[in-house]
Parts: structure tokens; C-alpha cells; sequence
């Protein structure tokens, strides 16, 4: 029996022991050890099979049947074995994988641990399957992950500049230019980036002397291209434009800066070093013979938070030839092969959706779980002019910006999924949103508390002299609060915010502009923030309805109810689309009940005049006082009204002096009166005059002068 | 925190491997058991011709060669 003892101590398996470790990497390694060694067993039976056959002083012929019916069995077990150990292999492959695609974070840290762990792995298949599983994370690839490359005092100046270009900004202006351009491409000319890009920057706050050196300079850049140029474009040209205009690495800056601040100073970040290269090889092209001329397409490509100009070398079929991407090393892409997550957008599309109102919607080009996972950069961002370009699907992360990150050494940071974690315009991230919000609601705080007699904050009081006892006008803005994408934390921690107590006057509005997505109980925590006007806008599309339903709902509820919090309901501000169904104007008037309603469509491009069924919902409404602005009486119309002096008709500035120039009569009706809702500028109080009877003059004029003045002060610190 | 979260999951991995392996084993285990049992029988059917062998042998030498 010594014999049979011996090959006991070849048993195929050895129980799995319980290993000591406490969690940690090593213990993750010595179970993966422990699957690795699987492997080991069958090949111990064979072995035991010899050992008995040798131990034996039987011949072969002796031992031939009962080998051969041990060897059925024992191969048939060897089969079920080999399953076993691959159904183990590929189990513990798919959980390890799994486990890495949904905790990087960690996964980077078995990595690095594995680095120090006495391991372990000897150089089998299976080892190796694990090995490439881990070692695949690396950290670009990692979903969750961020790219914070600025500090939070960099980010208040990059706030502070926005502020101050801000300032500089008219939007009429911006509007009345991009409308002259799109109609310029809509009758199909063709317009020059060279003509219009700094313009546009121009119109969005960059400074005008600033924006005249640029230009010179971008000439002289031209200039000097064109004078080595040739008669066509030759890839070592492109070459040598490209890696001249990019100059160092060290110039490139997160997301800040203008194309104008790019000629001056030659900082540079994706986008304003896209669009000089569009101006210059724009430039250059126009100076080829003309022949030449057409084969060429300037374009942009797209890939996370990222943009590249591109040129397109076409071929007389005008199908694609080459592309070139002109940002260093100019990689080269033949024929019409697309980049999956790399949309391209050419430049005359570009243009119209620039100057278009609404955005141009292109695809990724990828399908989902097609491009490989990649950080978001969380940048604040201060470009002046927007693209108007919005991409749907994956972007594939650009090997640019991670070689940025990597040289300049960037931590790459885990961070808890969030639902706005959207594909970000370019280089912007939009999840900020509270923090925006608290500065919108502190800052309007700050100017109070700067206005009132008993400021503490000595460095922002005003002085005594400057002060008004009076606290003029002021807003909260949160209309840009992305309203649709922010979890519900985070909306609730906003309304926390507005509704603190502060022991101080309240600001006289807060805009929240659309919040049509939200549900009933959130749009009644809005109307409870305790402010005394709340304004809300209201967007044609699919959720309109349901936003106006919530609020007269909650309207109702209050009006029957008295056990709301509020004394009154606060005055209700309706901004208007300029899309949206005359119905439902006529349906707000209908049902909405209290002391004051504002309705504004300021917004309408040409101002309409209200309908039959809104002169008569305008009429017949149960609001005390109701306050108006978009839209023109007609004759008919404005007599109804002054024949019903059951309500106060507040009119907005606009539409008020349109109907005093014809009914100059109305200063003296108590229920019609002005709605101060803009500054009256001295130009249009000098074509009321002019339009006026020359005899109603010298009664009107004071009237309007005062207009003009409680208007400056309404909007520009009564105070001073 | 990061990494008190990314030590929760690695110990989730652990503990799922260690299951996992807990099974395949206790299955190959099984398998072993039949094993050695085969071997076991083997290598009595072994002895037992063997000891045929010398049987045989014996009683060739105390009666000659037997025809079988």
C-alpha cells in the first residue's frame, strides 16, 4: 500500500486555502494566483499514471485493457477539467474587466500596487489576459475622470476678464450684424473669415484697439507666407505655415483668449489658433493662381473639447483627395476615410451656423461604446465667439490636449459620475452651475448690503455721499442656470441658497429663465423662494404646456388656500418666446389670478399686434395690474382699452410711447401708465418728440424727460 | 476618500474572485476525488494482476505449465 500513499500525494487539486489579506492589492494578486494555478492538475495524473505502470512489474500486453479503460475514464475527466479551468479563465477575465471598465479609479491603483506586490505571475496565457486587462487602464482612457488645469484664482481672473469683456458687449449690434451676414450667405455670396471673424470678435466685447493690431498683424503674418508660398501649396509649405503659427507648446492656454489676442501675442488654445489658420491659409489660397484656387477646403475637425482646422486637398471630381491637420506634426488623412468621433464641419458651414441664431447639429460619426472613454477637461473658458456648433454623440479624446497633460504634468482626476456630464461645448464644461448660481445670488446681495446706510463690509460700502437710501433696482440672474441638465440636489441646494434668510432687503427679481423640464413641486418651490417678483421663460417645444399648466395650477391652489406661506403671491414675470402660440398667452390671462402679472415678448423679432382673442383676454383678466410689452395695439384695440379702466395696463416702455405718440391723452389716464422696463435712450426719447404734435409738445416733453430719468436710475444706481 | 472608496472596491473584487475561485476549485476538487479513485482502482487492478502474475507463476512451478 506505500505505493497507493505516493500517489495520493499526487492528488489533482489542492483545496483553495483562505489567504490572510485584508483587501488590499497583494490579496487581489494571490486569488488571481490561486485561478493560475488551476491549470497545474491534469497534467499530474498522467504522471501518476506512468508512476503506477513503472511501480508495476507488469508488461505492457498485461496491463493493456485495464490501462485502456482507466485512460477513457481518466481522459474524459481530463475533458471536464480543461472546461472547468476555461469557464474559470473567461469567468474571472469578464469580472476583472468589468470591475476596470466600472472603477478605474481603483483599477489604477491595483495597477500601481501590482507594480510593488511580490507577484506572482508567471508567463502563462491566462496571466498574461490579466495583465493586458490592467494594463490597459491607463489613465486617459478612464471615464469619471477630470482634467482641472486651472486654479481657483485662475479661474476667478479668466471671471473676471469675461466680466470685463462683458461690459463692452451689444447684442443688438451682434444681432443686426450676423442677421447682414446670413442674408449675405443666404443669397449665395460667399463670405471671407478674414472679413468677418475679428469683427465678430470685436462685437463681443474684445477690445477695438486691441482688435486693429490684430489685424495689421495678421496681414503682415499673410504677407510674409505669401511671399515663399509659390504657385501652389506644397506639404512642406503647409508644413512650415502650421508649426510657425503654433510655435511652442508653452503657448498653448487652456481655453483662454481671443483669435485678436493670438496675432498679438501668439497665446494661443484650440480655437483661436483654428480660426487664424483659416484666415491666413484663406488668405493665401485667394493669392493662388486661380486655377489652384479651387482644389482647396479649409474646414475644422472636431474631437473632445477640442478643435483642429483642417485642409482639404480635393480632386478635379471634387471628391477627396488628402486632408491635412494643421496643428502639429500635420498628420495627413487620404482619400474620403472617416474618423469615427472626429466630425468635420468646412468652413462656409461654419460661417452660416456663426451667424446663425439657432445651433448647426452635427454627428459624432461614432457609435456608442465605440470611442474609447476619455477625461473631461474643467475649464472656464473665455472665447468671444462661439462656433454655434453642437455635436451629437461620442468625440473621441484628443491625443493634443493628453500630450499637453502629460508634459506639463496634470493631474488627472477621479470624480463621482453626474448626469451633466454631457460632451461640453468646446473646451467649456457646463457642470458649475451652482456655483454659478450662489455668485449670481451673492453678488446681487453684496450690491444691497453696498447700498443700505448700515453696510459692514467697509471695502464695498459705498461712501455717505454717494449712498441713496433708496435700493435701486436690482436682479438676480439665474436664466443661464442650465436648468434641464442639473440633478435634483443640486436645484434643491440653489433654492436653499435663494431662500436663506439674510436679514436684508430682498433684490426686486429673480430671473430663472426656462425651467420647463422641471416637475410640479419643484416649480412650486420657485414661486415660494420669497422674492418679490419671480420671472420665468417660457420656450416653445414640448414642455411649455405643462409649465404653464403647473403654474396656474400652483396659482390656483394658492388663491383657494390660505395656509401658503406667502402673504402674496409674488408678481408673476412671464418672458415670452417669440414662437410661442398666441393660445397660450390667451389662456395665462384667462386663469391666472392676482395683484400682477408681467407679460413680455420682448423678444419678437417685428412686433405683431396682439390678436382679437388677446385684446379681449387682455380685457376681461382678473389681474389688478398687468404689465405688457412685445406687441402693438391696434385702433381698435387701444380704444377698448381706455374705455376699460377695470385693471391698471402697465405698458412697457416701448409700447407705451409707440401708443402716446398716437393717443397722447393716455398721460393723463391713471389706469394706462409706463412699465419702466428699459433704459430710454436719448435718441428715441428725440423721435417720440419729433413725432409728436407740435402743440402737445411743451405738456408732453417734461413728462418724458422724467420717463428718461427714473429709467437711468432704475437701471444704472439710483444712487449716484 | 478617493482612495478609501477605490480600497472598497478592490476588497469587492476580492471577495467576488475569491468566491469564484472558492467554486471552480470546489468543482476541480470533485473531479480530483474521482480522479484519484481511478487511479486508485487502477493501481489495485494493477496489484490484483500482479498478484495473478505471481500466482500463476507458483502454480506453474508446482504443477506445471497450466493451459488455460
Amino acid at each position: 500500500m506505500e505505493k497507493l500513499t505516493n500517489r495520493e500525494q499526487l492528488s489533482s487539486v489542492e483545496p483553495v486555502k483562505e489567504t490572510e489579506d485584508t483587501g488590499d492589492v497583494s490579496g487581489v494578486f494571490r486569488v488571481l494566483e490561486g485561478f493560475s494555478n488551476l491549470s497545474q492538475t491534469h497534467k499530474s495524473s498522467q504522471e501518476a499514471v506512468g508512476g503506477i505502470i513503472t511501480s508495476s512489474n507488469l508488461e505492457p500486453d498485461e496491463y493493456a485493457p485495464v490501462l485502456k479503460g482507466a485512460l477513457v475514464k481518466l481522459n474524459e475527466l481530463d475533458k471536464q477539467e480543461g472546461q472547468i479551468i476555461a469557464e474559470a479563465h473567461a469567468s474571472v477575465l469578464k469580472t476583472i474587466r468589468d470591475w476596470v471598465n466600472k472603477h478605474r479609479m481603483a483599477a489604477t491603483l491595483l495597477v500601481a500596487g501590482a507594480l510593488h506586490s511580490p507577484v506572482i505571475f508567471k508567463s502563462t496565457g491566462f496571466a498574461e489576459s490579466i495583465q493586458n486587462i490592467l494594463q490597459n487602464v491607463k489613465k486617459w482612457e478612464m471615464p469619471n475622470m477630470v482634467i482641472r488645469p486651472q486654479i481657483e484664482a485662475e479661474k476667478q481672473d479668466v471671471i473676471n476678464r469675461i466680466h470685463e469683456r462683458g461690459a463692452r458687449v451689444d447684442h443688438q449690434k451682434i444681432n443686426a450684424y450676423k442677421k447682414e451676414q446670413l442674408k449675405k450667405i443666404e443669397n449665395g455670396e460667399a463670405i471671407k473669415l478674414n472679413d468677418t471673424y475679428l469683427e465678430l470678435e470685436e462685437l463681443n466685447g474684445e477690445n477695438p484697439e486691441k482688435v486693429k493690431i490684430a489685424k495689421q498683424k495678421k496681414q503682415e503674418m499673410i504677407n510674409k507666407f505669401a511671399e515663399r508660398m509659390g504657385s501652389d501649396l506644397s506639404e512642406e509649405f503647409i508644413e512650415s505655415v502650421v508649426n510657425e503659427m503654433f510655435g511652442a507648446d508653452t503657448n498653448y492656454e487652456w481655453g483662454q483668449g481671443s483669435t485678436t489676442e493670438y496675432f498679438i501675442t501668439g497665446k494661443r488654445n484650440c480655437v483661436s489658433i483654428a480660426r487664424a489658420e483659416q484666415m491666413v491659409f484663406e488668405a493665401l489660397i485667394d493669392r493662388l493662381p486661380e486655377a489652384n484656387r479651387d482644389k482647396y477646403q479649409l474646414g475644422t475637425a472636431f474631437e473632445k473639447q477640442h478643435e483642429i482646422a483642417i485642409l482639404k486637398v480635393l480632386k478635379p471630381d471634387k471628391t477627396i483627395s488628402r486632408t491635412y491637420f494643421l496643428q502639429p506634426p500635420v498628420n495627413t488623412l487620404f482619400g474620403t476615410a472617416e474618423r469615427p468621433g472626429s466630425p468635420t464641419v468646412d468652413l462656409a458651414s461654419m460661417q452660416r451656423a456663426m451667424m446663425s441664431e439657432k445651433p448647426t447639429k452635427i454627428s459624432s460619426n461614432a457609435k456608442a461604446g465605440d470611442i474609447p472613454p476619455s477625461p473631461d477637461i474643467e475649464v472656464l473658458t473665455n472665447q468671444p465667439v462661439s462656433s454655434n456648433i453642437e455635436i451629437q454623440g461620442e468625440l473621441k479624446g484628443s491625443g493634443y490636449i493628453e500630450r499637453i497633460v502629460k508634459d506639463r504634468k496634470i493631474e488627472i482626476q477621479w470624480k463621482e459620475p453626474s448626469i451633466t456630464d454631457d460632451i461640453p461645448d468646446l473646451e467649456i464644461i457646463k457642470n458649475d452651475q451652482v456655483h454659478k448660481a450662489k455668485t449670481e445670488i451673492q453678488k446681487s446681495y453684496e450690491f444691497i448690503e453696498a447700498h443700505t446706510p448700515h453696510c459692514e463690509d467697509i471695502a464695498k460700502c459705498l461712501d455717505k455721499e454717494s449712498l441713496d437710501k433708496a435700493i435701486p433696482f436690482c436682479a438676480i440672474d439665474l436664466s443661464s442656470i442650465d436648468w434641464k441638465n442639473l440633478p435634483k440636489n443640486q436645484v434643491k441646494e440653489i433654492i436653499d441658497n435663494l431662500k436663506y434668510d439674510r436679514k436684508m432687503v430682498k433684490p426686486d427679481t429673480v430671473n430663472f429663465g426656462n425651467i420647463d423640464n422641471l416637475p410640479q413641486d419643484k416649480i412650486d418651490d420657485f414661486i415660494l423662494v420669497g422674492y418679490p417678483e419671480i420671472q420665468f421663460t417660457i420656450k416653445k417645444g414640448s414642455e411649455e404646456a405643462r409649465l404653464i399648466n403647473s403654474i396656474l395650477k400652483y396659482n390656483q391652489s394658492f388663491q383657494e388656500s390660505k395656509k401658503q406661506k406667502l402673504s402674496t403671491f409674488p408678481r408673476l414675470h412671464l418672458n415670452l418666446d417669440e414662437d410661442l402660440p398666441d393660445h397660450y398667452f390667451v389662456q395665462i390671462l384667462n386663469n391666472f389670478k392676482g395683484e400682477e402679472l408681467i407679460l413680455d415678448r420682448k423678444n419678437t423679432k417685428t412686433r405683431a399686434y396682439y390678436t382679437d382673442q388677446e385684446v379681449e383676454a387682455i380685457i376681461t383678466s382678473k389681474v389688478d395690474n398687468l404689465y405688457l410689452e412685445g406687441a402693438d395695439f391696434t385702433e381698435e384695440a387701444i380704444q377698448k382699452i381706455i374705455n376699460n379702466p377695470n385693471k391698471t395696463y402697465h405698458f412697457g416702455l416701448t409700447l407705451y410711447l409707440e401708443n402716446l405718440e398716437r393717443y397722447p391723452e393716455i398721460i393723463n389716464l391713471t389706469h394706462i401708465r409706463p412699465w419702466i422696463d428699459k433704459v430710454l435712450t436719448s435718441s428715441e426719447l428725440q423721435d417720440v418728440i419729433d413725432n409728436l404734435h407740435l402743440e402737445k409738445r411743451a405738456s408732453i416733453v417734461p413728462f418724458l424727460e422724467k420717463i428718461e430719468r427714473e429709467s437711468i436710475d432704475k437701471f444704472f444706481n439710483a444712487h449716484r | 476618500m478617493r482612495n478609501i472608496k477605490a480600497k472598497q472596491e478592490i476588497q469587492e473584487l476580492l471577495d467576488s474572485l475569491k468566491d469564484d475561485l472558492q467554486e471552480y476549485s470546489r468543482r476541480l476538487e470533485n473531479l480530483g476525488i474521482e480522479r484519484r479513485e481511478i487511479l486508485r482502482l487502477f493501481a489495485r487492478r494493477l496489484e490484483q494482476l500482479e498478484v495473478q502474475k505471481i500466482q500463476k507463476r507458483i502454480k506453474e512451478q508446482v504443477y506445471g505449465k497450466i493451459d488455460e
